[in-house]
């Protein structure tokens, strides 16, 4: 298998911080009621990753040639899984937490996704009390690299934690993102879960790279951290 | 026309969470052609498909493609009474090679150029949208103008290099106020278009002609005491 220069680079990883903040601004007014405003956004995953200087120039030759190339304009797909090149010491980050097997989840498909309510059929025949899915879970379209996460936060009762089955035809989930397709059939069918779901993302801060002492064995250093930003243009 | 937001919108404003965005409507006049391309865009976060219930028509007003937050809008006045005031848009995150679209909006097809971008009549629009991103019923229509001017500028630092596009824009009013129309207190300028027709003796003949201005000549510049008791 291939791995790509930015699945290596999170293979790499010393720290991987996640940020994925949304655009607000918050005022108060003179009886000290605060007002937020939120400008509505598609809410990109950012990884800011840090790379030690664990790498020989030798080896990391034509890595550093490919990030070159793909400075901070061209997207590349990175997983989380070790089946889709990652190492599988991350596969821990966004594994699955529910209670359905592979082949239970590949049959269910999202019946329908308006604004950040997504409507889950096919589900499978099992006990009720099945958890599908736990708060935290990433869940994606089949045909769209957007993966987002569940949240299931109701104001004033918090976070329902677990999605079990249930007796309905249907299950929603709340997840962390609105569809921002502008077609009503975008995303809908299969879904991809946990370490099935891969990012698309461009590196928006791209470090330079210095050689150090040692010939062609000397350690690469970076100049800084790569900061991941997903590419959330349309993804059909 | 609805002045008012509506009851879901008025919900929303009052809940201490505000999500919103803003649906700008560009029509640009070929004015050899007579004919009309519009533009339209939002900082919103998916293209929206909106039915302008405020200003012009209730028909759709064609899709608004999302640009997020590669589109700023400055601040709006607000006021009782009609007041005219300027406000800017800017476009930012403008592929290079595309800036001479801005600059080529206005060219005719024999080559020559009119004022293109600049006079286009701008419309803005805002949306508000619920906890779950949906779009709550019609956005507000809240500012129709023109576009008087346009600058791009290029900011580079290093090796980044990003292009701006800024639209100053001002009101309708202001438009108007600075157009000067009328007639003047003369016995010419209120009879424009009214042939006299005057007899032997210099009287006019047409009944359509108004009299009431013809002396006001002789007395121009003069002071006199208007309502002096006899």
């Amino acid at each position: 298998m291939t791995v790509g220069a930015l699945q290596t680079i999170i293979n790499m990883a010393e720290t991987i911080e996640i940020d994925r903040r949304r655009v607000m601004g918050v005022q108060y007014t003179r009886s000290e009621v605060a007002k937020i405003n939120e400008t509505v956004t598609r809410n990109p995953w950012r990884f800011n990753i840090t790379v030690p200087a664990m790498m020989s120039y030798e080896t990391g030759r034509a890595l550093i040639e490919t990030l070159d190339y793909l400075d901070r304009r061209y997207p590349e797909q990175v997983s989380f899984s070790s089946s889709q090149g990652a190492s599988s010491g991350l596969s821990w980050m966004f594994a699955y937490q529910g209670q359905l097997t592979p082949q239970q989840l590949s049959g269910i498909t999202i019946e329908s996704w308006t604004g950040t309510n997504m409507v889950l059929g096919n589900l499978p025949s099992v006990d009720p009390s099945t958890i599908m899915f736990k708060v935290g879970d990433l869940i994606c379209p089949a045909e769209g690299a957007i993966p987002t996460t569940i949240v299931n936060y109701e104001i004033g009762v918090g976070s329902q934690g677990s999605i079990r089955r249930g007796t309905g035809s249907t299950v929603t989930v709340q997840v962390h993102r609105p569809n921002f397709s502008s077609f009503s059939n975008d995303y809908l069918g299969t879904i991809l879960v946990g370490n099935d779901c891969t990012f698309y993302m461009f590196c928006n801060n791209m470090p330079t790279y210095k050689i150090n002492p040692g010939g062609s064995t000397g350690l690469i250093t970076w100049s800084g951290q790569f900061q991941f930003y997903e590419y959330t243009q349309q993804i059909l | 026309m609805s002045s008012t937001f509506t009851y879901n919108i008025d919900r929303e404003l009052n809940s201490n969470t505000i999500r919103d965005a803003e649906f700008v409507r560009l029509t640009i006049t070929d004015p050899q052609n007579i004919s009309t391309s519009t533009y339209s865009f939002s900082t919103s976060f998916q293209n929206e498909t909106i039915t302008d219930q405020n200003g012009v028509s209730s028909v759709a007003t064609g899709t608004y493609t999302a640009l997020g937050g590669l589109v700023s809008i400055s601040g709006h006045q607000r006021d009782l009474s009609a007041t005219s005031y300027d406000t800017q848009i800017t476009l930012v995150g403008i592929d290079p090679n595309k800036i001479r679209l801005v600059l080529e909006v206005g060219s005719n097809p024999d080559g020559s150029y009119h004022s293109g971008i600049k006079g286009a009549k701008i419309q803005i629009w805002r949306g508000f949208y619920d906890s779950s991103y949906r779009l709550i019923d019609t956005p507000q229509l809240r500012y129709t103008g023109i576009v008087t001017s346009y600058h791009i500028t290029e900011d580079r630092v290093n090796r980044d290099d990003t292009f701006a596009l800024t639209l100053q824009c001002s009101s309708y009013k202001t438009v108007l106020e600075n157009r000067f129309a009328g007639r003047h207190t003369n016995g010419t300028s209120w009879n424009k278009n009214i042939n006299p027709q005057y007899d032997e003796n210099g009287v006019p003949q047409n009944p359509l002609y108004d009299t009431g201005m013809d002396r006001v000549q002789a007395i121009h510049d003069t002071t006199f005491n208007f309502g002096l008791p006899l």
